[in-house]
């Protein structure tokens, strides 16, 4: 029983910079896999997002053996990371505003636990279907959400930029769902994402190239085609294969 | 180098500061015969010296230059420095500019030249002597029918004619319309929200009232054509002669979804003495349908043009003139118009502010949000002045058992649990940040209390509150030391008027770590006031006067004056009254 990873990071064809950034670390039981995606000009979004997956890894390292329900080891971790954000933010006003939003999910036994504030994503592939587990907090997917507008709209808005939530943004962190499980069967894929990649890929070309195959591969080739359909943005994949009883 | 203004560090060839936008000089230091006075000199574009800083918006930082042969005048605008950094950004940028740079209308502010430097994009634009339209109306309250006439007919020939030659403005609004003082009109900042579009942002980061001026097409996200340039024009219009836009609400997703659903509020329900011209005039070109609006500026402008031929409607309110002197009862029913709209957006549900509040009315019991407190260990300190006002003196040692204190004010979202809870009476709604971070105002001392004992505290001592805004073991001014404020260190009136989320001033806290102890929002305190009272005041563990009539309120506001922040000012009202300056926060014994 266990999980393979694969992933992998790139800058993407056209900004200067990534400011995306993540991490999986196995901590005692658990594994723990999270990307970060940060913006907010100049320096800004790649501190935010580096500050954001070490503050989690640093809560989980502390805490993950003090008996915490996992779901509150992801909250209070988060919440944590979005005072870090918001407090050298302010003692350094040229990152001010700075944030990142992310996709964080933990793999303890045979059950997942994720939670994603922003745009990042984490779908599901299982018998060969994909299934999207989180709904973007965006502008856009509440206009959607509230009959604003439709569905085709909702793909090329030129306001798919604005989110809703994010860590180092808001004083506190509001959570409107609580935070996601799944148990998981034997072969599960898990595939989590920045938005570079869902952004120029339809949920079923992610699918075709990440439904089967060695996970890291998958990986390669899905950022290979993000950037050959113009890498507009920073694109980063972390596919998860877990292997059951 | 560093900023003069803010401290930052800047790169050593920085012409202006990275984070503030100040420009920064270098000494030119020439060497020769003739040696000329310290030279510092900002240079944009080899010949334009940078002379002024005219002021800032979320499309970058505007500066007033002269060229260095001509000595002519121009403002140069610096685009947002991270858009340089993506490749699609500068080159649609290029393509615009080119575009923009054709146009050439006595209406438009025209746009000399565009360059890159140093990985920045500059405009070079007219300089235009004036005030914008935003500027206007906010001093005036609202414009004449005639008034209204002359700017917008005026607005639509530069509309028309950029049209015509392909181009649509995008974000019409009163700040983008400039009048000089002869009335000439001249619209900026053509395609600018094109140009500067596609960075992620996160809604917070969008400046309020971007929103207002916005197309249902254009919220839908949809081919914008000239016609929603005309709704947005058409909003400036109704702002213009009824002194408020049609869709105003606490969040910008209620504003854009009333663009997109409801139908404008009449504009002669706000202003009885309009005639129902203008009210036919606004109520097509707001029409939610572009089909079903004036199709062109020329066909707007005859109908604005025809607005003031029509006689107007006597109405019986519109037989009371009202002097300017009134405007403070007018402002009144202006409010309660405003907080009917309010109410009703409440009714209509929907933005995560108020479904947060919703979701929590149906959970069987409302239970309060703990909020971080701070402890401040026993021990003497300093309190009053000798340098402030009368009701400071004397100064003298007070000895407290250690407390603990609130670090923040309390919030709009924490006082709203209250609220819920069936415990706490509704604040006063004042149009300020409605934010659920931001400390909740409008409440009296009575309100305070109720909320403190909610959460099984109590309001803080007037002398537990002064030391909790000191130094430790240090007699200072201020809560962050002696050096004056400044709005990095606290909200007060040479701020921008506008209250903050709480903790927004990191270098204002004081010597224990406590908040906002100085601006942003005023607080209740426990004891009664009399200017006497340090005069006969216990040194230990002090709980003012046994009766007054009025409660002592410390820290100063958003409003205040500099003195007024200082720790051991004393201000005072009476305990039922809800004021939009004073909000609160509580206390605890160890």
């Amino acid at each position: 029983m266990g999980i393979i990873v694969g992933n992998m990071s790139h800058t993407g064809m056209v900004r200067a910079v990534n400011e995306d950034y993540f991490g999986y670390y196995r901590i005692g039981d658990i594994d723990l896999l999270m990307i970060a995606d940060g913006m907010g000009g100049h320096r800004g979004g790649k501190v935010a997002s580096k500050i954001a997956v070490d503050t989690v890894r640093e809560y989980f390292e502390a805490h993950a053996k003090d008996n915490m329900p996992v779901e509150s080891l992801i909250d209070e971790s988060l919440s944590t990371a979005n005072r870090m954000i918001r407090d050298y933010a302010n003692a350094n006003l040229e990152l001010y505003g700075m944030g990142a939003t992310a996709i964080l999910l933990v793999v303890k036994g045979d059950t997942a636990y994720f939670r994603h504030l922003g745009d990042c994503r984490l779908y599901l592939i299982r018998d060969g279907k994909i299934k999207r587990l989180t709904k973007d907090h965006t502008l856009v997917q509440k206009m959607l959400d509230d009959g604003i507008i439709t569905y085709a709209e909702s793909l090329m808005h030129p306001e798919r930029n604005i989110v809703n939530k994010a860590l180092g943004g808001r004083f506190y962190l509001e959570y409107d769902e609580p935070v996601g499980t799944l148990k998981l069967i034997n072969q599960d894929r898990l595939l989590m994402c920045s938005d570079g990649l869902f952004d120029s890929m339809s949920d079923e070309e992610i699918l075709e190239i990440a439904k089967e195959g060695d996970v890291q591969r998958c990986v390669s080739s899905l950022i290979d085609e993000a950037n050959r359909r113009g890498g507009n943005d920073n694109i980063t994949v972390q596919l998860v294969l877990y292997k059951g009883e | 180098m560093k900023c003069p203004k803010c401290n930052t560090d800047n790169a050593p060839d920085a012409k202006f500061c990275l984070s503030c936008g100040e420009p920064l000089s270098r000494k030119t230091v020439v060497v020769g015969a003739f040696q000329p006075q310290q030279e510092s000199k900002i240079i944009i574009g080899k010949n334009y010296e940078v002379v002024a800083k005219l002021g800032e918006g979320g499309m970058g930082v505007v500066y007033k230059a002269v060229h260095n042969l001509s000595g002519q005048e121009v403002a140069i605008k610096m685009l947002p420095p991270e858009l340089s950094q993506d490749e699609n950004i500068r080159t649609r940028f290029i393509n615009e500019a080119r575009l923009l740079a054709k146009l050439d209308h006595p209406n438009i502010v025209t746009l000399y030249n565009f360059l890159e430097e140093d990985m920045k994009f500059y405009l070079i634009m007219q300089f235009v002597k004036g005030k914008t339209l935003e500027e206007y109306i906010r001093e005036k309250g609202k414009l004449s029918l005639d008034e209204a006439i002359r700017i917008f007919s005026q607005v639509c020939d530069a509309l028309g004619y950029a049209h015509q030659m392909g181009v649509i403005h995008r974000d019409i609004k009163p700040a983008n319309i400039m009048i000089t003082s002869d009335m000439r009109v001249k619209v900026m900042d053509f395609g600018i929200a094109k140009l500067t579009g596609g960075t992620k942002l996160t809604a917070t980061g969008i400046a309020v009232g971007t929103v207002w001026y916005m197309s249902p097409e254009q919220i839908r996200g949809a081919e914008l054509d000239a016609r929603s340039d005309l709704y947005s024009l058409g909003i400036t219009l109704y702002e213009a002669l009824t002194g408020r836009v049609p869709f105003n609400a606490e969040s910008d997703y209620e504003v854009r979804k009333s663009h997109v659903e409801l139908p404008p509020p009449s504009p002669r329900s706000i202003d009885g003495s309009l005639p129902e011209s203008v009210e036919k005039v606004l109520m097509k070109v707001l029409a939610k349908n572009p089909d079903e609006r004036y199709q062109s500026a020329q066909e707007f402008k005859k109908a604005i043009e025809s607005m003031g031929s029509s006689p107007p409607v006597i109405s019986p309110d519109s037989m009371v003139t009202q002097p300017p002197e009134r405007a403070g009862s007018e402002r009144g029913s202006k409010w309660v118009l405003i907080l009917i709209a309010i109410l009703i957006l409440i009714l209509l549900g929907g933005g995560i502010y108020y479904f947060l509040f919703y979701k929590n009315i149906l959970s069987p019991s409302v239970s309060p949000l703990r909020g971080e407190e701070v402890y401040i260990p026993a021990g003497e300190f300093i309190m009053g002045s000798d340098k402030g006002k009368d009701d400071e003196k004397p100064p003298r040692k007070v000895l407290l058992s250690a407390y603990y204190i609130d670090r923040y004010e309390v919030t709009n979202l924490q006082y709203q649990r209250c609220v819920q809870a069936k415990v706490c009476g509704e604040p006063q709604k004042f149009l300020v940040n409605q934010s659920p971070s931001a400390p909740v105002v409008g409440v009296s001392y009575n309100d305070a209390r109720t909320y403190c004992e909610w959460v099984h505290k109590r309001l803080p001592t007037e002398a537990e509150w002064e030391k909790a805004a000191s130094q430790k073991n240090r007699n200072t001014e201020y809560p962050w030391g002696d050096e004056r404020p400044d709005c990095t260190r606290a909200n007060f009136v040479e701020c921008d008027l506008k209250i903050k989320e709480v903790g927004s001033f990191i270098k204002g806290a004081s010597g224990y770590g406590v908040m906002d102890m100085a601006g942003n929002v005023a607080e209740w305190v426990a004891d009664w006031y009399d200017k006497n009272a340090y005069l006969t005041m216990n040194t230990t563990n002090p709980k003012g006067p046994l009766t007054g009539t009025y409660r002592v309120i410390r820290g100063g506001s958003f409003k205040s004056t500099a003195l007024d922040l200082r720790k051991s000012n004393r201000m005072y009202a009476l305990p039922s009254e809800r004021l939009m300056t004073v909000g609160f926060r509580c206390a605890r014994s160890e």
